[in-house]
Parts: C-alpha cells; structure tokens; sequence
C-alpha cells in the first residue's frame, strides 16, 4: 500500500512539474537553446525571443556599429520546421541583406559591418503543415553576439 | 485508512490543479496575445491581420563602453555620478533614472576591472533597483563574490553584462516597457557624457568621436522607444527633454558609400560593405556636447 502511495505522489510531482514548465514563457529561451559562437565574441543585450505561431512573421529592429564583427544565432522549438530568417536594411526600401532560404534554412551566420546600420531582423514560421496545431504559440530566440573586428598588425615585429 | 485518505486528497487536489491548469492556459493565450503585440513592429499571421507594435532594442552600456577599453583610454573617476547622490533620488522617477545612471556607471567601472568601485556601485544599484521593485537582477549574493575576490576580471565585466540583461528581460516579462524605457534613458546619457569627456581634441578621425557619432543610431532607437510609452508622464516628460538632441543628432550629415552589399567569403562569413557614414564638424559635436552636459546635470542632480 505504502508503495502505492509513493508511486501515486511520485506521479503527482511529475504532473505538477509539467503544469509548471507548461505556465513559463519563453524570454530567456535565446540563452539556453541558441547555439552560442567562441568566446571572441561578447554577449549582445539586443539578443531576444519571443512566442510565435505557425504562418507567423515578426520582427525587431537593432543597430550594428561600424568596424564589428556580429553572430546571429536563431533557435526554435521542434514544432516548427524551416523557420525564416531575413536580415534588412531599416530605411525605406527595407533592402534584403541576408535570407536564409537560400542557404538551407541555416540558424546561424557571421557578417563584418563596415559601418555602423540600422537593420530589422524578421523571422517568419511556415505554416503547420499537418494543420493539426492551429494557432498554438512556441519559442523562437534570436541571440547576438559581437565582437571588435580582427584588425591585421601594421609594421611592427616582435612583442 | 490512511492510505486511502492521502489518495483521496491528492485526487481533489489533482482535480484542482486540472481545473486552474486549464483557466492558466486560457489567461496564457490572452496573455501571449499580449505579448506577441508588445513584441512586433509588424506581425502577420495568414490572415494577413497586421497588429500595430514596434519593439526596438539598442545597444546596451557595455556593449558602448567595450570600445574604449579597446582604444586604451585611462579610467577617470571623477566622471561617474558620485555613490551619495543616490540620497536625492527620493521619489520613482528619478530612482529609476538613477539606477540607469549607476548601471552605465558600473558598466564602466567593470571594463576597468575596479574591484572596490564594483563593490560599491553594485550594492548601490541593488538597493536603487529594490526601491523600484526590480527584483531578480543585481542580486546581493554576487556583491559578496566580487567582495571575496572569488570572481576572475573577465567574470566582472561578464556580471555587470548578465545583470543588465536580467533586469531588461524581467522588465518585459513583467509588461513595465516604461520602467525600462526610463532606466535606459538614464544609461545613455551616462554613456553619452562619459564617451563626450574621454572625447578629447575635435577631429572627425579621432576614435572615440566616430563612435559618439554611430551611437546616432542607437539613440534613435532609444527616442523612439521613449515616444511608445509616453502615454506614461515621466517617460513623456523625459522625452520631452530629449527632443533638443534627437534634433541634433538629426543634423548629421550623411555621406553615402554607394548601395549597401553583401558578400560571402571563403570562411563562411559575410561582409556588408557600402552603405551611409555619418559625418559631423565641430559647432555641432560642440553642441550635442553642450545638451548632454545639460541633461545629465538635470537627471543626476535636478529631480
């Protein structure tokens, strides 16, 4: 009997732990689950996530300064498959930079920034193609980092 | 009996939780709804119902002070605001643009690796960030490891990078956008004044002025953001004072390097060429000089 009842509040802690997991949101999701590049590079405060549905585009506007290096890194939950990720230019003709479609769908990449920009990173999940999940919300993370860019040394020889 | 009595309760309190399981996921979605419209500039689902939203983010202050460890500039005490002004800050408004005075402070403080400062000013950021609830971020346990000298230099700066982050993303977890909105007020023009005085003899070449000029960017960001929430008074009357110099911010010349490219090298990476690089000449470096002094002689001093 007595292993009954442990049984029985062992699975009571379970479902409670999921209820708990399952009330969270997800703003810190771009920390845990966004693949992070080598420790050249610094933390970006602009980095962010946020809660998405299937046929979803969203976006968020950040600025680049000159003469750094940055590391996009996007994360999503398993649910989606294939989400977008498009780097534009913030001035009127929102200029395509960077796609990832054209890349297979690839969550990270680097780029060295001659000058300091504004930019708009728009991310877009494809709809559900089973059309089973309807307008169920999932996490999606954007983390950046950067870095000074490596300059080469100029005439001096020895330390 | 016993036995049965402890199941019987769990039951009940499995069927509670059941039942506060379901009316939790529907405050959720609500709540998620909320979110995701805080969280846009342009949302579109396939129905193509746009909910009007900008969210901007900018650079934080020691993404802007990394460059001046880089440039070797020599720590000046005398720029931070002193720890007893925290003493004036009576009332919510100017706590919270206290606490992003101090935040830029430290953020300074740590690229030079100062540990006693760090200390003192890490401590005097917990406590301001109690006064104006934020809990979570700056949390006294890391003051007593920086105290034990149990953290590396890089850890420092690291702390002072992970704080600011948590408090920022507790801000938006819990909807108070106006809070942030003023704290970061406060740090940018911290940052500004710090980055005028280490400016030194106008040249459009000099280093540290390039930077000042590129933080145009950041700044506006940073205006926009204050226009959102100015439904709330404070943020309004603060962007009210910062109107002067987002006009001359606006002033800047541009100067165009040709249509903005991008290429792909061997490596992998990307590099992003052309594009607008902006200029400024010394009446008006003088002048976004004179309006920072100005306003950070109001934040730090005035309320």
């Amino acid at each position: 009997m007595k292993l009954k009842i442990k049984h029985f509040i062992c699975c009571l802690i379970f479902f409670l732990q999921g209820y708990l997991i399952g009330g969270q949101d997800c703003f810190y999701y771009h920390e845990y689950f966004c693949k992070f590049p080598n420790s050249s590079f610094f933390y970006s405060g602009q980095s962010r996530s946020a809660l998405f549905a299937f046929g979803m585009t969203s976006e968020f506007k950040l600025v680049t300064f000159g003469g750094e290096d940055y590391h996009l890194s996007i994360c999503y939950e398993r649910k989606f498959k294939n989400v977008r990720v498009r780097l534009l230019e913030d001035n009127a003709d929102h200029s395509v930079l960077y796609d990832n479609k054209e890349f297979n769908y690839q969550t990270t990449m680097t780029f060295t920034n001659n000058v300091a920009r504004k930019l708009i990173i728009e991310i877009s999940v494809p709809e559900d193609p089973t059309g089973k999940e309807g307008q169920t919300l999932h996490c999606v993370g954007v983390l950046i980092n950067f870095r000074k860019t490596y300059q080469e040394p100029q005439n001096k020889i020895g330390f | 009996m016993t036995g049965l009595r402890i199941i019987k309760l769990s039951l009940i309190g499995l069927f509670v939780i059941s039942i506060c399981s379901i009316q939790s996921c529907n405050n959720q979605a609500a709540k998620n709804k909320a979110n995701i419209a805080n969280d846009t500039i342009k949302t579109s689902s396939k129905d193509n119902a746009y909910l009007e939203s900008v969210y901007y983010r900018f650079p934080t202050p020691d993404e802007i002070f990394g460059f001046i460890k880089n440039e070797k500039f020599k720590y000046d005490q005398t720029l931070i605001n002193p720890a007893q002004n925290v003493e004036k800050y009576l009332d919510s408004k100017s706590q919270t643009i206290g606490l992003g005075i101090y935040v830029a402070d430290l953020a300074y403080i740590t690229i030079f690796e100062s540990y006693n400062k760090s200390i003192e000013y890490y401590s005097l950021i917990h406590n301001l960030s109690e006064k104006v609830r934020i809990t979570s971020a700056y949390d006294l346990e890391v003051s007593k490891r920086i105290e034990k000298n149990l953290l590396n230099l890089d850890s420092l700066k690291n702390i002072s990078i992970d704080s600011y982050s948590s408090m920022v993303e507790y801000l938006i977890v819990n909807n108070r956008e106006k809070t942030l909105a003023l704290i970061a007020a406060g740090a940018y023009i911290e940052c500004f004044y710090i980055a005028f005085n280490h400016a030194g003899k106008f040249s459009e070449a000099n280093p540290m002025i390039v930077k000042i000029v590129d933080l145009k960017y950041a700044f506006e960001n940073l205006y926009s953001y204050l226009q959102i929430y100015s439904d709330d008074e404070a943020v309004k009357s603060v962007a009210a004072q910062f109107r002067t110099l987002n006009s001359l911010f606006g002033m800047m010349k541009e100067k165009s390097l040709g249509k903005t490219t991008i290429k792909q090298e061997t490596d992998g990476n990307f590099i992003l060429g052309g594009g607008t690089k902006l200029t400024i000449d010394k009446i008006l470096f003088d002048q976004l000089k004179s309006e920072v002094f100005k306003l950070r002689k109001n934040l730090i001093s005035k309320y």
